[in-house]
């Protein structure tokens, strides 16, 4: 064999490699591939096509309806009190949440009673990887408004008893309240995991120079950590917008659809209802909404990793 | 003046662990009161002012709770639903994330939006049409309907494939120069460097599983296959009287193990919620 054949041999043979490794790659992401486009991609499109369609949950061949499933939703008196609902419940739950979880990880991760610190930090997240099923019951029974226990207490202390989620005026609040502490413990620890991240030299400075705490906070901790607090509100948000679990079984939307919040709205219409098609019309509203949240989101974290 | 100072100070610490302590109660009473009303009478757990802890426990509360509804089912398929998800989406992710890490092709970013995309796209926004498609396929009401959607697991795929991207390259070259195959270099090399990712990703899912109960509420429509989280649910909805006693002590049986898994494995499950959170 000549050299320059032997030449051309070796490299038909990388040729014939390199091909051979990218039917590999492909091979070993396709399962994870075909599951995904039949679970997330193909939904989505699905979504969209069917809230163009009339028609049941059973029916074969639906009409097609246009956009009037969409002009469906704009006039129905419902959906308007839905949004609100959704947007209250989120902004009492993020901004509650947010506010508690600075303050208690800021409170937790300083020097004083570190042992009562640990188990602080052990106790407020157990609620996060309990079952939203359990937490809901369990405060189903708490907020009983007979034999339930706050209202027990408060009526011992001479108050009178709170309508938790009796009253159309109070159940979207003790919702959120419920929510508020079964994921506080989760953001504590996502906010103490950036304060850590902080360099002790920068409150040595504050120490040596004896800013006070409450400056020392403003001036050098929230400014520090707000890309993370931005960053996880987000995240918060967009959890907040999916609520289901405790409003199925805490109120089932109610009393008087003061707690009918958009995914409940979805599941209603869709099951109960039998209404499939403006089901999926207003899930092309909760998917724009998490898409724009979304881009938020790659934003604010585009700008944490500068920040960092 | 010095001494006033170290008194001050003693002050702000014995307030500082009040405060604290008083933290602890409000998160540990509730299950407290759980525990304490599934230990209860009937007649305790209507008393004003309530009964903190029950004069004589009441264990028979658990077997009202079997006898009210068929928690050994519901066990059973929590069990074989969370166990197949755990293991089986090992067969899918792994390689797939390894093939982002290690491979080079042209959709490669594309796979790889795929993977951001199902991380965003909630199942809120899908159950419906996997419903629909799921009917269509004879699968509503199977053990399938609970597993297949959660086995390409978005999130273990980024978090496998960063884990994969640390490993340095050269290590499968020299196994490749020793005539290992591309599956073997994944399973027996590759594999045992990311334990830790691994386990991490069970660990999630195993959690998000048990407690998961929006998907087994919309696929499923009898005893044969519902999970444990519905059936609570349902011994809820089957008290015409509220025996909260009952409720709670069928609550209980879904708490406790994630409650036990938490005791012995705290900061593990807490770095990896850190993680997930703050990827």
């Amino acid at each position: 064999m000549s050299k320059k054949n032997k030449h051309l041999e070796i490299q038909s043979v990388a040729g014939s490699n390199e091909k051979r490794e990218k039917l590999i790659g492909y091979l070993m992401a396709l399962p994870a591939v075909v599951l995904l486009i039949a679970f997330t991609v193909y939904p989505l499109f699905y979504l969209f096509y069917r809230s163009l369609y009339g028609g049941s949950i059973i029916t074969r061949e639906p009409k097609f309806v246009g956009i009037d499933n969409y002009v469906a939703l704009v006039e129905s008196r419902d959906f308007g009190q839905v949004l609100r609902n959704t947007a209250v419940y989120t902004i009492i739950t993020v901004g509650l949440t947010m506010v508690l979880a600075i303050i208690i990880a800021v409170w937790l991760n300083g020097k004083r009673n570190s042992k009562l610190n640990n188990i602080a930090q052990t106790f407020i997240f157990t609620p996060h990887i309990i079952s939203m099923v359990s937490v809901s019951t369990l405060f189903l029974w708490l907020m009983d408004s007979k034999n339930g226990f706050i209202n027990s207490v408060l009526v011992a202390l001479g108050f009178e008893p709170y309508t938790f989620l009796s009253s159309p005026d109070t159940a979207l609040l003790s919702v959120s309240l419920v929510s508020v502490w079964k994921g506080l413990g989760y953001y504590v620890l996502l906010i103490m995991a950036a304060l850590q991240n902080i360099p002790t030299s920068v409150y040595e400075a504050a120490e040596m120079d004896d800013t006070p705490p409450l400056r020392t906070f403003f001036k050098i901790t929230l400014p520090m950590i707000s890309p993370t607090i931005l960053f996880i509100s987000v995240v918060a948000v967009i959890a907040s917008f999916r609520v289901f679990d405790s409003i199925n079984i805490m109120t089932g939307g109610g009393p008087l659809n003061s707690t009918n919040t958009l995914v409940y709205y979805i599941y209603d219409f869709a099951y109960t209802y039998g209404k499939p098609g403006q089901a999926c019309a207003a899930g092309i509203v909760l998917l724009v909404f998490v898409c724009i949240v979304t881009y938020v989101q790659f934003l604010v974290g585009k700008k944490r990793v500068h920040y960092q | 003046m010095n001494s006033n100072n170290q008194a001050m100070d003693k002050v702000k610490t014995v307030i500082d662990a009040i405060l604290k302590i008083f933290l602890i109660l409000v998160m540990a009473f509730p299950f407290f009161w759980m525990i304490s009303t599934a230990l209860q009478t009937l007649k305790e757990t209507l008393q004003v002012p309530p009964t903190l802890w029950p004069a004589s426990p009441q264990f028979s509360n658990f077997a009202e709770v079997f006898k009210t509804i068929p928690v050994d089912i519901y066990l059973k398929n929590s069990l074989i639903v969370c166990t197949s998800v755990v293991l089986l989406q090992f067969l899918i992710i792994v390689p797939c994330a390894y093939s982002l890490a290690k491979y080079d092709y042209k959709a490669k970013p594309v796979i790889f939006g795929l993977v951001l995309l199902g991380q965003m796209i909630p199942m809120q926004l899908t159950f419906l049409p996997v419903y629909l498609m799921f009917s269509k396929a004879g699968l509503i009401n199977t053990y399938a309907s609970l597993i297949v959607p959660f086995i390409s697991n978005p999130f273990g795929i980024f978090m496998l494939r960063q884990y994969f991207m640390q490993v340095p390259t050269e290590i499968i070259e020299a196994a490749k120069l020793d005539n290992a195959s591309d599956f073997k270099i994944m399973f027996k090399i590759m594999v045992p460097m990311v334990k830790s990712a691994l386990i991490t990703i069970g660990l999630l899912s195993f959690i998000s599983n048990w407690n998961n109960y929006f998907w087994a509420l919309i696929m499923t429509n009898s005893d044969a296959i519902r999970t444990l989280p519905i059936g609570i649910t349902l011994l809820k909805s089957s008290e015409t009287l509220d025996r909260w006693n009952i409720i709670m002590a069928g609550n209980l049986l879904l708490v406790l193990p994630m409650l036990v898994l938490y005791i012995f494995a705290s900061k593990k499950i807490r770095n990896a919620f850190v993680y997930s959170g703050i990827k």
